[in-house]
């Protein structure tokens, strides 16, 4: 019995210790605070091994992240939320953005650097911001974050849309303030 | 209407047959698809390679620390859930034995009591049997079986009172032989003699005075019985040996 638990115990941390680095990077970009973020990744860690006689073996990584944000949806977000700066509407019809600079945005956000695309991103509204990181962070697929956050593929797909809308239009105000794009004269 | 998340979706590689091919050929005819899905490339790999977390080894630490706080506690509750049965029936039974114990032997009587129960023996009769085996089987009743004896050819009972107060029953003997009076008191329904620190120890009995005279204590299934008498312990001691039944 003992022996049974401790394997368990050796077999839970394996894989917890992998996948912790995305546990608490996805838990500080919901939490953005540091302190939070190292409070709801170990809390997270606590419930799933908790819990881990009942994970059906199936995505490790994917079932860690459903409890992080589960967890981070059921204590921190109440007393975190703070004004968005954009409404959330999964409804409404997405339109690409047409920005006013001249270069490509590749070489554009190239110029940018890690601490910018890290507040960009916290600029982005909660749920965009969720599907965004998991997508382009963490290499979810659109079932698996619909499974982490508990919506329909198609609003993962509207999400991660309006998501990175958002985002390239918050990367392009820093590469403005900073410089790396030349405003289209009227001429053009 | 172009719906363009659809784009989105084709970088994320979520699409296949013919909704891959519906957005590709978008991107061939339709310029600002074409724009957006670039854009969408761009921005995926910009937060792909500048998202770097730096983590504090000691979080992972911590993590575990906290694992194994839960393992210890579970470990607790799990002995506590497993036993519990058991160490209801351990308490169940130190409860009832201890119940058993007082009924049937009481609790201790403290030394004060004793004299206490005494002053307040009152009326007291001279209805005494001071002849042969009427005497110790009166003996017997009116100490309510408490396990002494009086020999009549060595000791005469003169008077006695008796007194039931809070379970216990209590019985003095007015006595005398050769060497003067002599007073006996029985407490039934007492499994010792508390505050006994007073007294000294003599043998088989307790010694120690109440007022002027010399006393002498023992107890035996049950009850508690005093031996007063102005003379020496051992003398007492000696009258002692002839009242108990051992």
């Amino acid at each position: 019995m003992l022996i049974g638990r401790q394997n368990a115990r050796d077999a839970f941390e394996r894989q917890a210790e992998k996948v912790f680095p995305s546990v608490f990077g996805t838990a500080l970009r919901l939490t953005k605070s540091r302190e939070d973020a190292e409070d709801l990744a170990q809390e997270a860690i606590v419930r799933a091994y908790d819990a881990f006689e009942r994970f059906d073996g199936s995505n490790f990584k994917a079932w860690m992240l459903r409890i992080v944000t589960n967890l981070y949806i059921n204590k921190y977000r109440q007393r975190q939320r703070g004004p968005q700066i954009a409404s959330i509407n999964d409804d409404a019809i997405y339109e690409p953005a047409a920005l006013s600079g001249t270069e490509p945005d590749h070489q554009v956000f190239d110029e940018l650097v890690g601490e910018e695309v890290e507040t960009a991103l916290a600029n982005v509204p909660e749920d965009f911001r969720l599907a965004v990181l998991l997508s382009d962070i963490e290499g979810m697929s659109y079932q698996e974050i619909a499974d982490i956050m508990n919506v329909p593929i198609g609003t993962v797909r509207s999400r991660l849309a309006r998501g990175r809308a958002i985002l390239r239009q918050q990367l392009y105000e820093f590469a403005k303030q900073e410089g790396y794009v030349r405003e289209e004269s009227q001429n053009d | 209407m172009t719906d363009y998340t659809i784009l989105h979706a084709l970088a994320d590689g979520e699409l296949s047959g013919p909704e891959k091919a519906a957005a590709e050929e978008l991107l061939r005819t339709d310029p600002i698809a074409n724009a957006e899905f670039q854009a969408v490339v761009a921005i995926k790999k910009t937060i792909a390679s500048k998202n770097q977390v730096h983590i504090d080894p000691k979080s992972w630490q911590a993590a575990v620390g906290r694992i194994s706080e839960l393992d210890k506690r579970k470990k607790a509750e799990g002995f506590v859930g497993k036993y519990a049965w058991g160490m209801c029936t351990i308490i169940f039974a130190l409860i009832l034995s201890t119940g058993l114990m007082r009924h049937f032997n009481g609790s201790p009587v403290g030394t004060g009591d004793i004299a206490q129960y005494a002053a307040a023996l009152q009326p007291f009769s001279r209805d005494v049997k001071n002849t042969g085996q009427d005497m110790r089987s009166w003996i017997r009743d009116v100490s309510y079986g408490a396990p002494i004896q009086i020999d009549p050819g060595f000791m005469t009972v003169h008077r006695y009172a008796q007194r039931i107060e809070e379970n216990r029953s209590t019985t003095i003997l007015l006595c005398s032989d050769s060497s003067g009076p002599l007073t006996l008191i029985v407490v039934k329904g007492a499994s010792g003699i508390s505050g006994a620190e007073l007294m000294a120890r003599q043998g088989n009995y307790l010694v120690g005075k109440i007022g002027n005279a010399n006393c002498l204590c023992w107890s035996d299934s049950g009850f508690v019985i005093t031996l007063f008498g102005n003379r020496p312990y051992d003398a007492l001691a000696r009258v002692a040996e002839s009242i108990a039944l051992r």
